[in-house]
Order: structure tokens, then C-alpha cells, then sequence
């Protein structure tokens, strides 16, 4: 293998989020036991803080169905809308803050991502060009920066905002018995799990397509380079070994950038995706439990947060699944 | 994040407010409507910061360009130090056959589409070795060159 190829970049080995050593295979897979380590950890401490916040919540919501049966006995409804309202607006407060923490700290990692894909992905792009495939990698990591660029943009500016605005929307259309105000929080809801989708399924289209057409283009490209050498008399196949050991030693530089860039970005997300994926089920499970011996509007409360988590979580997937695709798209399917 | 989130807060609880205490109703449901259009215009307001974002720049990949551009240099680079690597090698092996002690030093350009041998220098003590004219007739020979420098220590 070339020298070149031996020794990885030491401005990409600072920025990556775990300490990577220089880059060796022992290194790279010391930085997965590192990651399970975390999402062990990481689950761990959530389950307990999600424990205490479920048991307050089940106490409040079976304070509120006692104060409900108690005051059945009076003649008008209206102790009983007090009883909600005031069941809702306690939740609220148990819950609000975290929530917002959580996505707030999601809203984090996106960012870092983003920071993170302008070291990587032109270095990426860099070592997959070496690798004989000038043309796959401009295409294939370009699309990846622009998705990651928008997505960042989106979900920084817009989407984290408006699942706060959602969950507060929804939750006062219930309050208030508003339909407009639901059906506006019902129609940001679906407008931002489209956007998800749409930016999803945009890139994979992208990546997919540019994969086939570009590649066909690399391979030009490599024969220009070998024809141009083979004319020197005298070289005869050194050629062909040289331009494969070459190739071969930039692949493996790629390939590995690849792998500490996808740990990275895996790294970068999985403290807020475990704890919103935590959140999300403990507070379905709540709505659902609380459905059965409480009001309807604490139930449809804990299912508004429960889904307000499972946007935030498929915006934290849509942006790092783009860059994990982009980098598994050129190491896998154009090979080397 | 912060002061948008504030004014997200201000308005729902101003709105919740004015719903609850707001007469049934007719005149109610104007206020529910009124309130709900002025929220929908805070919403609209908010994704209209969008609007100013340069997406001309969020499609820029300049970086990737460049990237790509020194791998490809890269790339060319290696081949044509590895194949230098390997003529030096050779050069030197006909150099030993013929017992010729001499440093090789070579220099190949690769440009898009040809390849050509720029330089081929021996240096060595020659005035004192025989057999220097046969290493230079089977380098011009093998290797195509008209001229190969020679540099006297």
C-alpha cells in the first residue's frame, strides 16, 4: 500500500467527537465498544430520570380522575372542565421544560453535524476521487452537503420551533375545545413529517440516480489516467499494478474516513435520539394507561408530547441518515 | 430559539385565555376564529424568516469540488511517483548488471491524456567505471529518451 495512504488526517482525527488514536483498525473498532459503552449509559440514566417523571405524571393524573368522581355528584360540568384544565397545566409543567431541553438538545446535535460534514465530507470526497472515482464522489457528496445544509437550516429555523408550537397548539385546542386550533396543530404536524419525508426521499432518489449515471463517467476517467501512463515505453503492466495499488490505498483511506465519519455522526445524535425514542414510548404508554381511568384531554396531552418527541426523532434520523447513506452509497455500491 | 419560543408561549396563553373567558356562541366563535387567524399569521411570520436564507448558498459545495479536484491531482501524483519508483529500480538494476555504481534520479509529468519521461539523471564517479556507454544506450533504448544527464561527482 501506498505511504500516503497510511496516515490519516490529523485535523480530521481533532474533530471527530471520541478519541480515535490515529485512525487504525484498533482504533476504529475501540471507538465501537466506546459507542456501546455510551448507548448503555446513555439509556440507563434516561430510564431512570423518564421512571420519576411517569410516576408524577400517573399521580397527577390519578389525582385529577378522584377529583373528577368526587365532584360528579354537582349539577354543572364546569368543576369538572377546572378539574382538566388544571390536571393539563400541572403536566404541563412537569413535562414542558424537559421536553424542550431534549429537543433543544437535538436541535444541538443537528448543528454539530453540520459543522461536522464540512471537515468530512470534502475529505471524504477527496480520498474516494483518489480512489478512481472522481466523478461518484463530487456528485454523491455534493448531494449529501446540500441535504445536510437544508436540513440543518429547516430544522434549526423551522421544524424544532414548531414542534413546540404543535405540542402547545394542540394542547390548548384541547384545552379550549377549539377545533381550529387542532386542526392547525394537526396540519403543522403533518407538514413537518412531509417535509422529513420529502427530504429523505429526495436524497436517496438523488444518490441513487447520480450513482448510475457518474459511474460510467469514473471509469473513463481511470482509463484516460492508465492509457496516459501506458504510453512511457518500457513500463509495460506496472501500469495496471501501480494504478491498483494506488486505487487500493486511497480505498482503504476512504473506506476508513467513511467508518469514524458515520461513528461520528452517530455519536453526535445519540444522546438526543435515545432519550427522545425513550420519551416518546414512556409517554405513549402513559396516554394510553391514563385513557383508561382519566379525561380524554390529559391522555390526548401526553399523546400531543409523545408525538412532538417522534418528529424530533425523525428529523434527527432524516439529517444523519442522509450523510450515513451518502458515505455507505460510495463505499459500498461503487466498491474499490 | 429563545425569544420565538417566548412569544410562542405569550400568544397561546393569551389565546387560551381569551377562549375560555370568551362568550358562547356566535361572538364566541368570532373571537375563537380571530384568535386563531392571528396565531396562524405568527406561525406564517415565523416560516417567512425562511424566506431569507440564501439557498444558493446552501447548494454550494465548493469544498467538495476542490476536494475532489486535489484527489484527482493526488491520484496522478502517486502513479506517476510509484511508476518513477519503478524505473529508477529498473535503471539501477542495469546500472549493477554492468557494474556501474550511480545514483537515478527521474522525473515523469502525467497530463490528461500523455505521459512522458522529463528527465532521466545518473550521478556517479563514471570517469573511473567502465561500461557507462552500454547503461546509457540500453536506458535510451528501453526507455525511448534521447538524452540521459549525466553528473560527474
Amino acid at each position: 500500500m501506498p505511504v500516503y495512504a497510511n496516515e490519516m488526517p490529523q485535523d480530521f482525527l481533532e474533530s471527530l467527537p471520541f478519541d480515535a488514536g490515529n485512525g487504525s483498525v484498533e482504533d476504529v473498532e475501540n471507538s465501537y465498544y466506546h459507542l456501546a459503552d455510551n448507548v448503555k449509559e446513555t439509556i440507563v440514566t434516561e430510564m431512570k430520570s423518564i421512571a420519576a417523571k411517569a410516576r408524577d405524571i400517573l399521580l397527577v393524573c390519578g389525582v385529577c380522575a378522584a377529583a373528577a368522581i368526587i365532584n360528579k355528584t354537582a349539577e354543572d360540568n364546569k368543576g369538572r372542565k377546572i378539574i382538566e384544565i388544571a390536571g393539563v397545566a400541572v403536566l404541563l409543567m412537569l413535562c414542558l421544560a424537559d421536553t424542550e431541553a431534549i429537543i433543544f438538545q437535538s436541535k444541538g446535535a443537528i448543528g454539530k453535524i453540520g459543522l461536522f460534514s464540512k471537515i468530512l465530507l470534502p475529505l471524504f470526497a477527496m480520498w474516494a476521487s483518489c480512489a478512481g472515482k472522481p466523478l461518484s464522489s463530487v456528485f454523491i457528496t455534493s448531494g449529501a452537503m446540500a441535504y445536510t445544509n437544508i436540513c440543518c437550516i429547516l430544522a434549526e429555523k423551522l421544524i424544532f420551533i414548531y414542534i413546540i408550537a404543535y405540542i402547545l397548539l394542540k394542547i390548548a385546542g384541547e384545552v379550549t375545545e377549539n377545533e381550529i386550533s387542532s386542526g392547525i396543530a394537526d396540519g403543522m404536524k403533518s407538514a413537518m413529517l412531509f417535509l422529513v419525508k420529502a427530504c429523505l426521499t429526495g436524497v436517496s432518489f438523488y444518490m441513487t440516480m447520480s450513482g448510475c449515471i457518474v459511474s460510467a463517467g469514473d471509469s473513463a476517467a481511470l482509463k484516460t489516467t492508465k492509457a496516459a501512463v501506458s504510453i512511457l515505453p518500457g513500463v509495460g503492466t506496472v501500469v495496471a499494478e501501480v494504478t491498483e495499488s494506488v486505487i487500493s490505498g486511497a480505498a482503504v483511506m476512504r473506506n476508513s474516513i467513511g467508518v469514524l465519519g458515520a461513528i461520528s455522526i452517530i455519536y453526535f445524535i445519540l444522546e438526543p435520539f435515545i432519550k427522545c425514542f425513550i420519551n416518546m414510548v414512556v409517554f405513549k404508554v402513559i396516554s394510553v394507561i391514563s385513557a383508561s381511568f382519566t379525561s380524554e384531554m390529559m391522555s390526548v396531552a401526553m399523546r400531543t408530547i409523545a408525538d412532538g418527541y417522534s418528529i424530533a426523532l425523525g428529523m434527527l434520523a432524516a439529517v444523519s441518515g442522509g450523510i450515513i447513506m451518502a458515505i455507505a452509497v460510495s463505499v459500498s455500491i461503487f466498491g474499490g | 430559539m429563545g425569544v420565538v419560543l417566548e412569544k410562542l408561549l405569550l400568544i397561546t396563553a393569551v389565546y387560551g385565555v381569551i377562549v375560555i373567558v370568551s362568550p358562547k356562541g356566535e361572538n364566541g366563535n368570532i373571537v375563537k376564529f380571530a384568535c386563531a387567524i392571528g396565531m396562524m399569521v405568527f406561525l406564517i411570520n415565523t416560516a417567512a424568516d425562511m424566506s431569507f436564507i440564501d439557498i444558493s448558498g446552501l447548494m454550494r459545495t465548493d469544498e467538495i469540488k476542490q476536494g475532489a479536484a486535489k484527489g484527482k491531482e493526488m491520484m496522478k501524483t502517486e502513479i506517476n511517483k510509484e511508476i518513477a519508483t519503478y524505473i529508477e529500480k529498473d535503471i539501477s538494476d542495469i546500472c549493477e548488471r554492468y557494474g556501474v555504481k550511480s545514483d537515478v534520479e527521474i522525473e515523469i509529468t502525467i497530463e490528461d491524456g500523455n505521459a512522458q519521461i522529463e528527465k532521466i539523471e545518473l550521478k556517479g564517479d563514471f570517469a573511473s567505471q567502465q561500461g557507462t556507454g552500454f547503461v546509457m544506450n540500453e536506458i535510451k533504448n528501453k526507455y525511448g529518451v534521447h538524452e540521459v544527464i549525466i553528473i560527474e561527482d
